[in-house]
């Protein structure tokens, strides 16, 4: 008996470790379907985490619903600030250890804000993360905001405001224009406000709205065990903060500008309300809908044989190569913005301004060919935006914020594919009736642009 | 017994060292003597507004009555318990930052 257990061992040892089968019982894939764990703590703070293997950078987003629309008047220009600071001392490390120590490892901390929310995102190498993890941590929870810091960064705000991209203003002027309510306030803070922020106030903002119950932690690439542990470490607390419950924003159909001086190129918006991320399906009609526009041209250059338009918006350049129509639609919690954005010489801009509106007005007449277009662009800039861990990051951390469940792109995909182009074209057309409550945003050479009575009456 | 003895023992020294040093008289207090090297100056840089205000009174007022041969009276005399070193641990964390960067600076 004896004998014949120790040859059966015998076998069955040769089995498990021979040549032959250990090409069948291999290592996992490299290439494949990402896995994504989702959870939620007892404190609110929602963690997700999605493993991609063969991954070697990894991202790691920590997001607070606690964008500039959460700013009280006595908070106006804090979320600016606190990107600005988000550099400085933490109880932990001192600003000059995040820069080194981050560079030396090839990581990147970084913090962005939008009248929702505002993240910090760490993107380092897999090997060195549970180490530069306290770092992401000492920056997002645990900043200092001493009152020498803020004082240093003023400067730095100052030149921000000068340094404004003249699109990037136009945007922020255009949501300014539609809404009346905590949506106006710009992510940028004004200039009168910024002697007086202090390391008090941005101290006071962050205990007000950096709570547990709108926290959410997403990682690519790391273990959700890992990003258990770091979401543990953010607040130690087991209860369930009540969060203030922000006042809505009504659309109000204004008019902004700002002034770059005569013949500056101009840059035109003409806006809508549109849909927020609480609703998906409505936000994907949405989106299909700017697709359908033209968001950019497929090739840029200098001549205008080297650019390939996206139509019907970039067909209506013509032979201009100096002009640029695109559509954009952003989304937040409750509500949206949907619009077109005309770059053009302050020779044109007159007609252009003209044309935009009008085309915004009758964007319902946009045919079913148009709309399939739009959702196949729609899903290209999807798929090409999973190639980037930090957008992926933050993505699943928005997803987390708005109880979203998009695992992967052909999740999204199916989802496009699902709506179907009557629904798109109701939404076009839903946008085109929405037209009295327009809003108008121009940034550049505003002698030569028609007014804004002009334009509403188009 | 003995610690507690000892511990009075060093308080009271301590007070008599203080009170023998001399700049309590003009109402300084120990972080108003501090030499002012570049981590000091850092450091006031890092003080609030109000606190370096009255630093500057007291060391005015000290200029004055040193100019006068005079001193404060007993009663204004800074106390040892009233003495706050409002100065010494941001001046500690100005030298760690400082040691920390040349550490760095050394490696790499």
């Amino acid at each position: 008996m004896k004998k014949l257990l120790s040859v059966f061992s015998i076998h069955v040892k040769r089995l498990s470790t021979s040549k032959h089968d250990r090409s069948v019982c291999g290592h996992k894939w490299s290439y494949g379907p990402m896995e994504v764990q989702r959870s939620e703590m007892l404190n609110g703070i929602k963690i997700v985490a999605a493993n991609t293997s063969g991954a070697m950078m990894t991202a790691c987003t920590i997001m607070f619903q606690a964008g500039s629309r959460y700013e009280t008047s006595n908070f106006l220009g804090a979320t600016h600030f606190l990107r600005a600071a988000s550099s400085g001392s933490g109880c932990g490390f001192t600003a000059f250890s995040k820069l080194r120590v981050l560079q030396q490892h090839g990581a990147y901390l970084t913090c962005s804000s939008d009248r929702q929310s505002i993240s910090y995102t760490l993107q380092c190498p897999l090997l060195y993360f549970s180490e530069l993890k306290f770092y992401l941590l000492d920056t997002a929870v645990r900043c200092c905001y001493h009152d020498w810091e803020i004082s240093d960064r003023k400067s730095l705000v100052r030149d921000d405001l000068a340094r404004i991209n003249p699109e990037q203003r136009l945007l922020d002027l255009v949501q300014k224009a539609l809404w009346a309510g905590p949506n106006t306030n710009s992510v940028f803070c004004e200039d009168e406000r910024i002697d007086e922020m202090s390391g008090k106030i941005l101290n006071d903002y962050v205990m007000c709205n950096f709570k547990s119950s709108n926290c959410c932690v997403a990682s690519v690439g790391v273990p959700f065990e890992e990003t258990m542990k770091l979401a543990e470490q953010i607040n130690t607390r087991r209860e369930r903060p009540k969060l203030k419950e922000c006042p809505p924003s009504k659309p109000r159909g204004g008019f902004e500008y700002y002034d770059l001086g005569s013949g500056s190129d101009t840059w035109i918006a003409v806006a809508v309300p549109s849909c927020g991320t609480d609703d998906l399906n409505n936000l994907f009609k949405h989106a299909i809908v700017a697709a359908a526009c033209g968001v950019d041209n497929m090739q840029q250059g200098q001549y205008d044989l080297n650019r390939v338009p996206q139509p019907p918006l970039g067909l209506m350049t013509g032979d201009d190569v100096y002009t640029n129509f695109r559509a954009f639609n952003v989304a937040y919690a409750d509500s949206g913005i949907f619009g077109i954005v005309a770059k053009t010489k302050s020779a044109t801009a007159n007609r252009n301004a003209l044309a935009v509106s009008e085309f915004l007005a009758n964007v319902g007449d946009l045919n079913y060919t148009q709309i399939q277009d739009g959702k196949k662009r729609l899903q290209l800039s999807l798929a090409l935006h999973e190639e980037d861990c930090v957008k992926v990051s933050e993505s699943l951390a928005l997803q987390l914020a708005n109880n979203v469940q998009i695992d992967s792109v052909d999740t999204s995909f199916s989802m496009i594919e699902a709506i179907s182009l009557d629904e798109i074209k109701a939404t076009a057309t839903c946008l085109s009736a929405k037209c009295d409550e327009m809003a108008v945003a121009i940034v550049g050479d505003l002698g030569v642009v028609p007014t804004d009575q002009e334009i509403f009456k188009r | 017994m003995a610690l507690r003895t000892t511990a009075v023992l060093c308080n009271s020294l301590s007070k008599w060292a203080y009170n023998l040093s001399g700049f309590n008289k003009y109402g300084l207090h120990r972080d108003d003597c501090l030499y002012e090297n570049e981590d000091v100056q850092e450091a006031l840089r890092r003080l609030p507004a109000h606190v370096v205000d009255e630093r500057n009174f007291r060391m005015i007022r000290a200029i004055q009555l040193s100019l006068q041969k005079t001193i404060l009276p007993k009663e204004e005399w800074t106390k040892f318990e009233e003495d706050k070193l409002y100065l010494t641990p941001i001046v500690e964390q100005v030298k760690k930052e400082r040691k920390e960067r040349e550490e760095w600076e050394k490696e790499y």
